[in-house]
């Protein structure tokens, strides 16, 4: 019988199938896939901190100024409206559907603030050789708001709704919509170069520096 | 070599005795795989079953025009669609709204009983039946947010408003619970516990 014990640090349970692999280092840009069922274990991204805090940054930036701006503007025989981003929400909370107005807030502007701030964190606590225990609860509490993000699918609702009244109005993009755009775009790259075992082998590899008798 | 007795921490991939509730190393919740938890599977499942129904069949959405209202349900709202000739933002809606929640009940319900009665499903099957369930789960929101938007955008007195429906909370409520569903699976059950083997590389 095999104990946690007698086991080296490289080895690890493949999350889908619980395969015990042994994990040899990765170089940059290498991957590794579970025998078994295919899984990827984990991928070593060029760069992957630098560029996850660029585009966090990035994305950070954009979703501020998607906020400032004219999201859309419709017109129709003769009457006209304007909406920022914020007003997808306050909108909502003037009809008193509050709890559509709480959901919509949450996953369009609130949870991914959140997750990236989250990220960001913890990234820049790798980076700056400063990571602690509480890295790995922002590493928990990023995967949690993961799972929870939506912004991407709120997009294509945009879209499926300017396509929707196109045949009842005349619908302008303002310049939040695109920043709104480039937020997403930025978050999808962040989490392109998002691996968590290679995250949590760094958070590992520092506690283990730090605790080590000098 | 056997390792009855290991479980992965899914955080930070320490290896360590099952019997832990949480990593000795980061102390994120070791996944247990018992009944309980099958049980929570199910229960969100019959939940999300039973908010099917008013889902589709409430209306999603109150559209006010000069010549009056009308109320629209999710079927509805495709067939309008489709005969105004928005054929793509149909076949969406109609995928995303009726055909993926239906057929990720269906989906879900093979991949729990598989988990119950091994061998119903093959490993590699049902890894990537639930592979796809997960990814595809929560994109069936996408009409909860249209109907969302055009509530706020569309406010133009009685020339024309829409008004969310009592259908876009009993669906978002759906979409969530077939979510954390499909999240209280543990896919490790398919599979045959005890072997090793060593990572490839590409």
């Amino acid at each position: 019988m095999v104990t946690s014990a007698a086991l080296p640090d490289t080895c690890l349970l493949c999350r889908e199938c619980a395969l015990l692999v042994d994990l040899a280092p990765l170089e940059e840009g290498q991957r590794a896939f579970c025998p078994r069922c295919g899984c990827l274990l984990s991928a070593r991204h060029r760069d992957a901190n630098a560029r996850i805090l660029a585009f966090v940054l990035s994305a950070l930036l954009c979703l501020g100024l998607s906020t400032l701006f004219d999201f859309v503007h419709l017109s129709s025989t003769g009457l006209e409206r304007q909406l920022t981003l914020p007003q997808t929400i306050t909108e909502l909370f003037a009809l008193r559907e509050w709890p559509l107005a709480l959901f919509m807030g949450g996953v369009v502007i609130g949870l991914p603030l959140v997750f990236l701030g989250t990220l960001g964190a913890l990234v820049l606590g790798i980076e700056t050789h400063r990571a602690g225990h509480w890295s790995f609860a922002l590493l928990r509490c990023a995967g949690f708001l993961h799972f929870w993000n939506m912004a991407e699918i709120f997009f294509l609702g945009i879209l499926v709704s300017m396509v929707k009244i196109a045949d009842l109005a005349q619908v302008s993009l303002g310049l939040s919509f695109w920043c709104y755009a480039c937020f997403n775009l930025f978050l999808i790259l962040a989490l392109a170069n998002v691996d968590r075992h290679q995250l949590a082998l760094a958070i590992r590899r520092q506690l283990a520096a730090r605790e080590a008798p000098a | 070599m056997t390792q009855p007795t290991l479980a992965g921490c899914s955080l930070c991939g320490q290896v360590q005795h099952h019997e832990h509730t949480h990593c000795l190393r980061c102390g994120q919740t070791l996944r247990a795989r018992h009944r309980p938890r099958l049980q929570y599977c199910w229960s969100l499942l019959v939940t999300g079953l039973i908010l099917y129904l008013p889902a589709n069949l409430l209306p999603i959405m109150r559209t006010t025009e000069v010549g009056g209202s009308s109320d629209n349900t999710i079927a509805s709202g495709v067939v309008v669609l489709w005969q105004h000739g928005s054929y793509l933002i149909a076949t969406i809606i109609f995928v995303a709204s009726l055909l993926i929640p239906l057929a990720k009940f269906v989906v879900l319900a093979a991949l729990a009983l598989s988990q119950q009665q091994s061998g119903l499903l093959g490993a590699r099957a049902a890894m990537r039946l639930y592979r796809l369930t997960e990814f595809v789960g929560r994109w069936s929101m996408v009409d909860v947010f249209v109907v969302g938007f055009l509530a706020a955008l569309i406010q133009m007195g009685n020339l024309m408003s829409i008004l969310p429906g009592p259908a876009a909370l009993a669906f978002a409520a759906m979409v969530i619970t077939t979510m954390l569903a499909a999240a209280s699976l543990d896919p490790r059950a398919y599979w045959e516990r005890g072997e090793t083997g060593h990572a490839e590389h590409a």
